[in-house]
């Protein structure tokens, strides 16, 4: 992929899981943190990326872009401009410049207020002036509006820009996008993680917005810079927009006091005829390929997870008290956790088929709860109330000890749970959940011909789309496959809730096959198979001899060209010649001499060998494959050749 | 589409996998719900992708596959070869076009296992199979049979480089049973060894003597044993050309390649045996050589 090819992808990737995703009321903040890039790039094009090596493979893209642009004269004006879809091409520049901005922290070399050298870091060039190399404010300046128009005209939405005529416009343009900073970013798991939110989770915005700030103020974990963000009442809904987006992205992993990256074992139910629990541990980018700890050994799989391991019944101790599996090497220090429960409710998974743990229950999805014994009669009657009919309790001898499962119900009302019951709270964010098909790589790529269905779960607000085209559901909430059956990306959408690409593709034949080199050798050779003891394989060529001694269950010889035997001359045993390969041209009448320049001793050695075979009367044999009639005439032939190249050799001395 | 060629494109697509993503591909192309039922079917699946050179799996020990590039692989009979290896539409609408233009015929025909389908090329000979081949843009490989067979190591130089492991403690252990033609619960000595622990997971491994176990694929360490202690559990005919092993001890899957790409044939149970068809004593030979066996008997 050249340069602009790799940049081109970028800009894709932030317009359409940035700009063109949910708006807080039609406003669009062009802010991208490394979680986003990560997460956008798997979704787009299938690559695996940490956040840090994804944020540095845009700023690198951009970079060269920016810095050709330069050379060639042009400038950043050249990215104004659209790609072959229409899509202006400046969106990752601008996106770099923004994340200069949110870099303006004061540091040992530099005060919190310089921009600009802080740009030209993220550009790879240097300073000219107080301006990074070819940096042009008009033209930046255009590229801003440029990009407000056409989402104003295309997509009836409102890009952020600052109002009025502010103080260093030109800076106003890309710090109006910072809504949080770097480390408040860096921040956000332990709020998810303290307010028990599933990664990958879509909670309404009104439940993060009570925690992000309504509950006590602003959290508290954030600095002054980010709890002001959220205290502004102009910018508080981008904020929280912001935060849900980080939310979705966001792969469970955090980083513990000691420094370890942490990623969270959920637990998966598959229930067919009996309930089967596994652990499935998350793997973000980086883990190790194996973890063991906790008394288990966590494989990896494919895409983000360690394999699953199958909890049995002497298991129940491990999912009452938790799991802790810690990994401390020379690569890093990592731990894979599942924090101590008696309930367990479960949903439907968009990344895993069967019911995933989840931290609370779904509207309208069929769902159910882990518990332990002892708690089987306050969550059974807790269910009555939220998913009306009566729910009894399995006890499949396949469930860990100790615990019981409810299973196949859907929570229809939503009403606060008793403190004791907080995992059983129901959430009505929607949700669109994968069921069945055929996955190839990204989280929402399909193979052409085994394409998913499609489940809305969670209270729908607005129309159901598919490219645009008004759906309605069948009986089990699912859209029709038909409407996303041709290869293409289709575009679902749901009210201006949810906004998702679904990829269908043509199986193409992946670079990774493994080839076949190791067979792609001389078409001519041939091979056979000698019994044992000690062998001498010569051919009609009198340069070729090959001395080997073969083993009890025989040797594997590959052929010269030409006809081959195998002769064994021992003094104890009868003599022996082995027609390994008949010559597949006939020989010429007049027997040769070796052609000037070669030594004359290994054609006399080949020539003796056979002249003291023959005198011994040796027993003829065939290798595999070889007629028997075909022996006798054979050696005729070839041990008077041989005699015949002899006299040749002793009159040409 | 024949689930099995949907999941063949699939395979092809994705290039590697872990089993788990093979295992849930097949529950779902084939709308299996019972656990024994996904097991029979993914094994069958396997076997047959493994046998007919489509994809590897148990990578070096771990447990991914990996899909094979598409190639024609010749076979012993001159002039025919089979698409081994990835494939997807236009790779197949490119051969038959290209067939039909040399003169040569691409045809799918059953397996026998489950709804897998090997494509046959049929031309006048090798040179035409090479041009077929030219033109797609894949390699031909004549013989694949016997050039895999060559490039078998013996069994005896790879006990002698497994690696040594400590028996695990607290795991269910089985043994094979040469007199039983079975595995076994309990331990029997100088013989292949399965160790089972509460979470399903199996160690494979070759008891050589005293406490020393070598960690080593499941079948080969029975043809291990049974290459130490002289045992005769392959047989060959060469009328016939068939080469039998028991039922519950198949050839190693390298081993199971070798044989099945030389006739195009997948084998099939007669009697308690797995039978392999179309092997030619070349081939037959050759495999001997390397599990260790008595050699084939002449053909008269």
């Amino acid at each position: 992929m050249n340069p602009d090819d790799r940049y081109l992808l970028w800009n894709r990737c932030i317009v359409e899981h940035r700009l063109l995703a949910d708006t807080a009321d039609g406003k669009v903040v062009l802010a991208v943190t490394p979680l986003f890039l990560s997460a956008g790039l798997r979704e787009l094009a299938n690559e695996l990326l940490s956040p840090e090596e994804a944020e540095n493979a845009l700023l690198d893209a951009v970079g060269r872009v920016y810095r050709t642009a330069v050379a060639g004269g042009s400038g950043v004006r050249e990215l104004l401009a659209r790609d072959a879809e229409g899509v202006p091409t400046s969106v990752a520049f601008l996106a770099v410049s923004v994340i200069a901005a949110g870099w303006m922290e004061t540091d040992e070399k530099r005060t919190g207020r310089a921009y600009y050298s802080r740009l030209a870091d993220a550009l790879g060039v240097e300073l000219k002036g107080s301006q990074p190399l070819g940096f042009d404010d008009k033209a930046f300046e255009d590229l801003w509006l440029d990009l407000a128009l056409w989402l104003k005209s295309e997509h009836d939405r409102k890009l952020v820009l600052p109002e009025g005529n502010p103080f260093q416009r030109y800076l106003a343009l890309p710090k109006a996008h910072v809504l949080l900073r770097r480390v408040d970013i860096g921040r956000l798991p332990r709020f998810f993680e303290a307010k028990n939110y599933a990664p990958g989770s879509r909670p309404p915005l009104d439940r993060l917005a009570y925690d992000l700030v309504e509950r006590g103020g602003p959290w508290s974990g954030f600095t002054e810079h980010g709890r002001g963000a959220l205290a502004d009442a102009s910018r508080r809904a981008l904020v929280v927009h912001q935060v849900a987006n980080e939310l979705e992205h966001w792969d469970g992993e955090r980083t513990d006091s000691y420094g370890r990256r942490v990623a969270s074992i959920e637990i998966q139910l598959m229930v067919r005829r009996r309930a089967q629990v596994s652990l499935l541990a998350r793997r973000p980018p980086g883990f190790p390929e194996v973890l063991e700890g906790a008394g288990f050994v966590f494989e990896s799989a494919d895409d983000g997870w360690y394999e699953e391991i199958y909890l049995g019944p002497g298991d129940g101790s491990a999912l009452s008290t938790g799991l802790r599996a810690v990994s401390d090497t020379e690569d890093g220090r990592y731990v894979l956790q599942r924090p101590a429960a008696e309930i367990i409710p479960f949903a439907p998974s968009e990344e895993y088929s069967g019911l995933l743990s989840d931290r609370v229950l779904r509207l309208g999805a069929s769902s159910a709860v882990l518990c332990t014994h002892g708690r089987e009669a306050e969550v059974a009657a807790h269910l009555e109330k939220i998913a009306p009919g009566r729910h009894t309790a399995r006890r499949d001898p396949t469930l860990p000890d100790g615990w019981s499962l409810f299973f196949d119900f859907c929570p229809t009302i939503i009403i606060e749970p008793p403190p004791s019951l907080d995992q059983l709270h129901v959430e009505s964010s929607v949700k669109l959940v994968p069921r069945g098909g055929l996955r190839i790589g990204g989280r929402w790529a399909w193979l052409h011909g085994a394409p998913p269905a499609l489940q809305v779960v969670g209270t729908v607000r607005g129309d159901i789309t598919v490219d645009g085209n008004v759906v309605e559901l069948d009986d089990n909430q699912c859209i029709p496959s038909q409407c996303i059956s041709t290869v293409g990306v289709h575009v679902v959408r749901i009210g201006r809730q949810l906004r998702q690409r679904v990829s269908i593709i043509e199986a193409s034949i992946s670079p990774n096959c493994k080839g076949w080199d190791e067979l792609r050798e001389d078409h001519t050779r041939g091979w056979a198979v000698l019994p044992a003891g000690r062998w001498v394989v010569v051919s009609q060529d009198p340069d070729f001899r090959d001395d080997l001694v073969a083993g009890r269950h025989g040797s594997v010889v590959c052929l010269p060209e030409g006809e081959t035997w195998a002769l064994a001359v021992s003094p104890a045993r009868r003599t022996r010649a082995v027609l390994l390969r008949q010559a597949p041209h006939p020989w010429a009448s007049t027997p040769p001499l070796p052609p000037a320049g070669r030594p004359r001793r290994t054609w006399v050695r080949w020539a003796d060998l056979i002249y003291q075979v023959a005198i011994r009367r040796p027993a003829l044999d065939v290798g595999p494959g070889v007629p028997t009639e075909a022996v006798k005439p054979a050696w005729q032939r070839f041990s008077q050749r041989a005699r015949a190249i002899k006299r040749k050799l002793r009159r040409a001395k | 589409m024949m689930s099995a060629e949907t999941l063949l494109h699939w395979m092809g697509h994705m290039g590697a996998g872990h089993w788990g993503t093979f295992r849930a591909a097949i529950a779902e192309l084939y709308s299996i719900d019972n656990r024994e039922v996904l097991s029979r079917v993914v094994r069958d699946l396997r076997l047959a992708l493994s046998d007919l050179g489509h994809a590897d799996f148990f990578v070096s020990g771990s447990r991914r596959w990996r899909a094979r590039e598409p190639a024609l692989s010749g076979l012993e009979h001159e002039g025919h070869a089979l698409v081994i290896g990835g494939r997807n539409e236009a790779l197949c609408r490119t051969l038959a076009l290209v067939s039909r233009r040399v003169g040569a015929s691409l045809s799918r025909q059953s397996t026998g296992r489950q709804d897998v389908e090997r494509l046959l090329v049929s031309a006048a000979d090798n040179i035409e199979l090479q041009r077929i081949a030219d033109e797609v843009a894949i390699p031909f490989i004549p013989r694949t049979g016997c050039r895999l067979a060559v490039a078998l190591p013996e069994l005896k130089a790879e006990v002698a480089e497994a690696p040594l492991i400590v028996e695990p403690a607290n795991w269910e252990v089985q043994s094979w049973s040469f007199k039983m033609l079975k595995w076994m619960p309990g331990r029997l000595n100088k013989t292949a060894r399965v160790y089972i622990n509460r979470h399903g997971v199996r160690w494979h491994v070759l008891h050589v003597g005293r406490r020393r176990l070598r960690s080593m694929d499941r079948y080969e360490a029975i043809y291990a044993a049974a290459c130490h202690d002289g045992r005769h559990i392959v047989r060959y005919d060469p009328v016939s050309q068939e080469l039998s092993v028991p039922g519950r001890a198949p050839l190693p899957e390298r081993y199971s390649r070798a044989a099945c790409l030389a006739s195009g044939l997948l084998p099939h149970f007669v009697d308690g045996r797995l039978i392999y068809r179309g092997i030619p004593p070349l081939l037959a030979s050759i495999l001997l050589s390397r599990l260790g066996q008595p050699p084939a008997p002449p053909e008269r």
